[in-house]
């Protein structure tokens, strides 16, 4: 600003005065508050530079641009300040005005304007020059008093020139801005993806960009690691075809869901494959990308394998036996469901259950290092004879294993566990000694009633206890006929001792009759036993289950006594009449050294004469060096008891025993009897045998009787050819005791016939 | 690691900037067709909006005056806008010529020019921040060390906060930047009220849905709650002009048909 009040001009009285009407109406149109006196200072001071300018024009120019350079860039303000000036500027005052001639100076000013050229940097576009506009003299317009004409033009000029720079500065500056923050921008984005790159390469998670086909966009160096494949190899690859096979569908199902927008975020777990055939195991991340039309998803990945090894050894260690490193019971048992349960039409699952013969005995005499020793080496050589895929070799426990076998058939079955057999009976080097081991096994499959996992370990249980019963060092295959027959004998075998105190057993009389005349001179006690659940049992099962469960001498004893009561009873009834009762007697009671006293006094107590009864004893009983049975025999023989050969010719037979016993009678066994039937295979054989036995007997004063007598023609034949004695069918069932005596009066049965001779 | 707020596609000459509008109102050229364009529609539904522009300017400079003649010397103006006459360093300085300013804005370009226009000046600072964001205003504050923040602070809040609305959570902002600063720290605040009617209300709010920071009215109690912890100075929450006028100031700062709040606090 200058300073007013130097050089010619109007007094400061008028100046001040003009000044204070320029500023309040310049107040009210400017755009930043100002104070009025301020402004009253400020424009004061404009008016002087104008006034006190020697060069007014230049000076009125400078004043129009300070008013855009104080910010009154509302063109009001030229407005309102040509006004104020035009209105109220005092006049100059011509005789203190130093330039000769203002008009022509201002028209033929010859100084280039520096801050017009400098401020454009051009000439001026097209517009005339004002300072021309104000040279030009128009025809009829008053003569400028004082040249405020003038004035006027130059401060608009200055105005119109400084607004014209302003705007064009200010709008150069926005773009500048513009573009500085474009560029400042694009460097922090440039920044940023280059750290988003640095973040994609170095990141140790594997990362990948999948487009809406599920095929890889972008992948980076950690992914590429993890699925041993360059990065080129797995663009445009398909994710989940990258995921092995059993995975592939989990894989598909979560990335289908985030390209439908099911779901925002989703975590799986999934293996993949590498091209060396490994297997890796990744724990994926998935997160849409939106981005324009098309979602591609972000797929992070973390190498998981570790975890899943350790898992992994984790289920082995639960799963496996740890001295042996087989498979334990959890994981046989589970592996023997899973084959059941997937069983096709025509598949079988077998196992073999192994158990170890007389392993106690090793861990007593050796140790348990060395019952360790063996086991180990036995899991060994059975993991090596069981090679077969899908078949499965465990430890039960203790000296227990198994064997699981998918698709099995008994054939391959019996060879693995034949395989087995021999491979443990190989020496097993164990506490410094060669120990020999021999194991037992149990085999079956799932064809068997049931077949369940259960009903199939108890099977095989069943054969193993074949095997061992049989010696052990072998193998059974289990047999459910077997089984139930066994099952049957266990159950009667329990039923046999209460069956005695309960009188479950009975007695039963088959009629012997003399073939001269049919009358019946004798009757076989046959043993008869009703189970209370299975019915009627076998006479032979009775016995043999009694002999092996060590009753037999009870219940003979309890046949003999029976049976002579019996016979006591015809006796006292029939006199001499009577039948003699046949009573079996077994090996086991022939050998009992009280035999022939109990006998005697059981006679005596139930008043039997010793000739009314008939001991029946089978070659075999009879046979043997032993000379206690032969002894007793003897002193019953003495007593009256009549001894027969029972079944003869059916057994060993040592014919010297007949000489040396006090035998009485030979009895021919029913299935030489059949051979007599006309058209019988056997026929001639069979005839010629009980001839030669007939003969025989006779030849020794013995006397015959035939058993199984079934047919009028075996009776007649029999009597035809000499025979004494005869039972069976055709005279009489075994029956109830009065059978004989009714027998004898000509009731029941047929026990004469009617044609006494031939 | 964050991303930079604004991408270059942000930059967008295309769309108009509350700032670029206000510079219209002040007389300024640093605008385009798209802020022009905004300013004289908003002015057809709010023919006073000239007024209200330089009335607000006139309080910012009034009441940096009084900050300044309570000793403040260091000044935190968020929402700095385009840089334009009287600006807060100038204002400051002229009562001490020590006093630092630093200027924030969300508008890269607002930032971009107030760096031209303040280069070389070593007692100023523009950063270009988010009052949403307040501690990364804060960060970068303490970052450029110029402003030392458990000294006495002005928070200018100018012609901002009816560009934040409540979702944003503007309170908690304001809590957290004046938060660590010592009591005798002020808080300046306007906040543009409802109208004189809904229509033109609306037809503004409309026009400003173009801009990227829409407007959100308050009344009296919803302002005032931007002063919870400051104590505000005299006259209290009052309309623009009314604030501590400058009885020889020349401009009829008197605007008609809205309501323009304008308060000062200082902290407890």
């Amino acid at each position: 600003m200058t300073q007013p009040g130097q050089g010619p001009g109007p007094t400061s009285a008028a100046l001040d005065e003009f000044a204070q009407h320029w500023a309040r109406v310049m107040a009210q149109i400017s755009y930043v508050p100002v104070r009025l006196d301020e402004l009253r200072q400020v424009l004061l001071g404009y008016a002087e530079r104008m006034a006190g300018s020697p060069d007014g024009l230049a000076a009125a120019r400078e004043v129009g641009a300070a008013l855009v350079a104080d910010g009154y860039t509302n063109v009001s303000a030229l407005h309102a300040t040509v006004a104020a000036l035009a209105a109220h500027f005092p006049p100059r005052d011509p005789a203190t005005d130093p330039r000769p001639n203002a008009r022509h100076d201002a028209a033929t000013d010859p100084r280039p304007d520096a801050g017009y050229d400098a401020a454009t940097g051009a000439r001026d576009d097209g517009v005339t020059d004002p300072r021309h506009d104000v040279a030009t003299d128009r025809p009829g317009e008053a003569p400028d008093r004082g040249g405020r004409t003038e004035l006027l033009g130059a401060v608009a000029a200055g105005y119109a020139r400084a607004l014209r720079e302003r705007t064009q500065r200010e709008l150069e500056s926005i773009i500048r801005a513009v573009l500085t923050a474009r560029r400042t921008a694009e460097r922090a984005w440039a920044a940023s993806e280059a750290r988003f790159e640095a973040l994609f390469v170095s990141s140790a998670s594997g990362i990948c960009v999948v487009d809406p086909e599920n095929r890889i966009a972008q992948a980076n160096p950690a992914l590429a690691r993890m699925l041993d494949r360059p990065v080129a190899e797995l663009v445009r690859r398909r994710l989940t075809g990258l995921a092995q096979s059993g995975h592939r569908a989990a894989v598909g199902r979560a990335l289908d869901e985030l390209h439908a927008g099911r779901r925002a975020h989703a975590e799986l777990d999934a293996a993949f494959g590498r091209p060396d055939g490994g297997t890796v195991w990744l724990r994926l991340s998935l997160a849409p990308v939106p981005h324009g039309e098309v979602t591609h998803l972000v797929v992070t990945a973390q190498d998981d394998t570790e975890r899943y090894h350790l898992q992994s050894a984790l289920s082995h260690q639960a799963l496996h036996d740890p001295l042996t490193n087989l498979p334990n019971r959890a994981l046989v048992l589970r592996r023997l469901d899973e084959l059941i349960d997937g069983l096709g039409p025509d598949e079988h699952v077998g196992i073999c259950y192994l158990d170890l013969d007389g392993f106690k005995t090793i861990n007593d005499s050796f140790g348990h290092a060395a019952g360790d020793d063996v086991l180990r080496t036995v899991a060994v050589r059975l993991a090596g004879c069981v090679t077969e895929p899908g078949w499965l070799a465990g430890r039960l426990g203790g000296d227990e294993f198994v064997i699981v076998a998918a698709d099995s058939d008994p054939t391959r079955l019996v060879r693995v566990a034949e395989r087995v057999v021999s491979a443990v009976r190989q020496p097993i080097p164990a506490a410094g000694h060669q120990l020999s081991v021999s194991v037992s096994i149990g085999v079956t499959d799932d064809r068997i009633p049931h077949g369940q996992p259960s009903d199939l370990m108890r099977a095989a249980d069943i054969a193993l206890y074949w095997a061992k019963a049989a010696g052990g060092d072998r193998y059974e295959v289990y047999d459910a006929n077997r089984h139930d027959a066994q099952a049957l004998r266990s159950t009667l075998a329990k039923g046999l001792r209460s069956a005695l105190h309960r009188d479950d057993f009975t007695l039963r009389y088959q009629p012997i009759v003399r073939l001269a005349d049919g009358v019946p001179i004798g009757a076989e006690v046959l043993l008869r036993w009703t189970h209370p659940e299975h019915g009627p049992v076998a006479p032979e099962i009775s016995i043999d289950l009694a002999e092996e469960i060590g009753l037999i001498g009870q219940l003979g004893r309890w046949v003999l006594t029976r049976g002579c009561q019996q016979a006591a009873r015809w006796y006292r009834d029939l006199g001499d009449r009577a039948p003699f009762v046949s009573v079996n007697l077994s090996a086991r009671q022939l050998h009992d050294v009280g035999l022939a006293d109990d006998l005697l006094r059981t006679l005596d107590e139930v008043g039997l004469p010793a000739s009314q009864l008939q001991l029946e004893l089978t070659e075999s009983a009879l046979l043997g060096p032993a000379q206690g049975p032969a002894d007793a025999l003897e002193a019953l023989a003495a007593h009256g008891v009549r001894v027969a050969v029972d079944d003869f010719g059916t057994g060993y037979s040592n014919l010297a025993y007949l000489r040396r016993l006090p035998v009485r009678e030979l009895k021919i066994a029913g299935a030489f009897i059949d051979g007599l039937t006309p058209g019988h295979s056997g026929t001639p054989a069979d005839r010629q045998i009980v001839a030669s036995v007939i003969a025989l007997a006779h030849g020794l004063n013995l006397t015959v009787t035939a058993e199984g007598v079934e047919t009028r023609e075996q009776a007649r034949l029999l009597r035809s050819m000499g025979c004494d004695h005869a039972q069976g069918w055709w005279f009489a069932r075994p029956g109830e005791p009065d059978v004989l005596p009714r027998m004898l009066v000509g009731e029941g049965g047929k026990p004469v016939d009617p044609v006494p001779m031939y | 690691m964050t991303q930079p707020d604004w991408a270059p596609d942000d930059i967008d000459i295309d769309r108009p900037s509350a700032s670029r509008i206000y510079d219209v109102w002040l007389g300024g050229s640093h605008n385009f067709e798209v802020d022009r364009e905004i300013a004289r529609k908003t002015e057809l539904a709010w023919p006073d909006a000239v007024r209200y522009a330089r009335a607000n300017r006139a309080f910012l400079g009034r009441a940096v005056r009084f900050l300044a003649a309570q000793g403040i010397r260091q000044f935190l103006d968020i929402g700095s806008g385009i840089p334009t006459a009287n600006n807060v360093h100038e204002v400051a300085r002229r009562v001490d010529p020590q006093a630092r300013v630093v200027y924030v804005d969300i508008d890269p370009v607002a930032v971009a020019h107030s760096r031209a226009i303040l280069a070389g000046d070593d007692r100023t600072a523009v950063i270009q921040a988010d009052l949403r964001q307040p501690r990364d205003i804060l960060e970068q504050v303490r970052d450029g060390g110029l402003l030392d923040l458990t000294q006495p602070t002005a928070l200018l809040l100018v012609a901002l906060l009816h560009f934040v609305p409540d979702s944003d959570d503007p309170h908690g902002a304001i809590a957290r930047l004046t938060g660590g600063m010592p009591s005798g720290s002020c808080l300046v605040v306007t906040q543009g009220a409802h109208g004189a009617s809904d229509e033109s209300d609306e037809e503004i709010r409309e026009l400003y849905r173009r801009t990227p920071t829409p407007l959100t009215a308050r009344d009296r109690a919803e302002t005032e709650r931007f002063f919870t912890g400051f104590e505000l100075v005299d006259p209290g929450l009052v309309n623009l002009p009314d604030w501590r006028p400058d009885p020889i100031e020349t401009v009829d700062d008197r605007y008609r048909g809205a309501l323009v709040y304008a308060g000062v606090g200082r902290k407890r």
